[in-house]
């Protein structure tokens, strides 16, 4: 085989792609699964329930899929700082880490505070498309 | 948005059962019980019957606190 490299004709030479990568998600922009596959074969990788596919690569926990603006793409997912500063609507669950109950609230207005008898208890938070945070409070 | 969760009797009576427990675990109540009866050493259950009144009045029962 001869080598090119030499040659400063063949310097900016991109060989076309013959495969692709590919991230399928469902209406809400949940990453349902990623992958690659030959190029001719990308079309084929859309699942029946699909919403559709990107030909862009995914982290399947951490990133979700933007549908929101003109152009749809792959996204890091927010995190959640504290709970003084939740998306509206959030799902807080309280877990009585004694008593080993559980309750639910769903939260409107941005921010949260508990109150209970004391103790310990984890506080998790979630609202898509942030990535679900965990919080223990002490009272 | 500000949630206060009240506890029923029974959720109140598990939670003191948990402190007792951590506070003075089933062995030191004896050994402090014992030291009481044959020795006639009150020390440590005065010291287990103090924080025995401590625990009751930081998870009060509903019905105390209304």
């Amino acid at each position: 085989m001869t080598d090119h490299s030499d040659n400063p004709a063949f310097a900016d030479f991109v060989p076309p792609p013959t495969g692709a990568v590919f991230t399928r998600f469902d209406a809400q922009g949940r990453i349902l699964g990623t992958g690659g596959c030959a190029l001719a074969d990308y079309r084929h990788q859309l699942q029946p329930g699909d919403h559709g596919i990107l030909p862009q690569a995914a982290d399947l926990l951490r990133d979700y899929v933007d549908l929101s603006g003109e152009e749809i793409m792959v996204r890091k997912r927010p995190v959640i700082a504290g709970l003084d500063a939740l998306p509206v609507p959030a799902t807080v669950t309280v877990t009585s880490l004694t008593l080993g109950t559980s309750d639910t609230y769903e939260v409107i207005d941005g921010s949260f505070d508990y109150d209970d008898v004391p103790g310990r208890y984890r506080i998790t938070v979630s609202a898509w498309p942030h990535l679900d945070a965990t919080f223990e409070v002490t009272l | 948005m500000k949630i206060t969760r009240t506890r029923s009797r029974a959720e109140i009576a598990a939670l003191r059962e948990a402190a007792y427990l951590a506070a003075w675990p089933a062995h030191k109540q004896q050994e402090a019980l014992q030291d009481s009866l044959l020795r006639n050493d009150p020390t440590k259950l005065n010291r287990m019957t103090a924080d025995f009144a401590e625990i009751r009045a930081r998870f009060p029962y509903p019905e105390e606190t209304a």
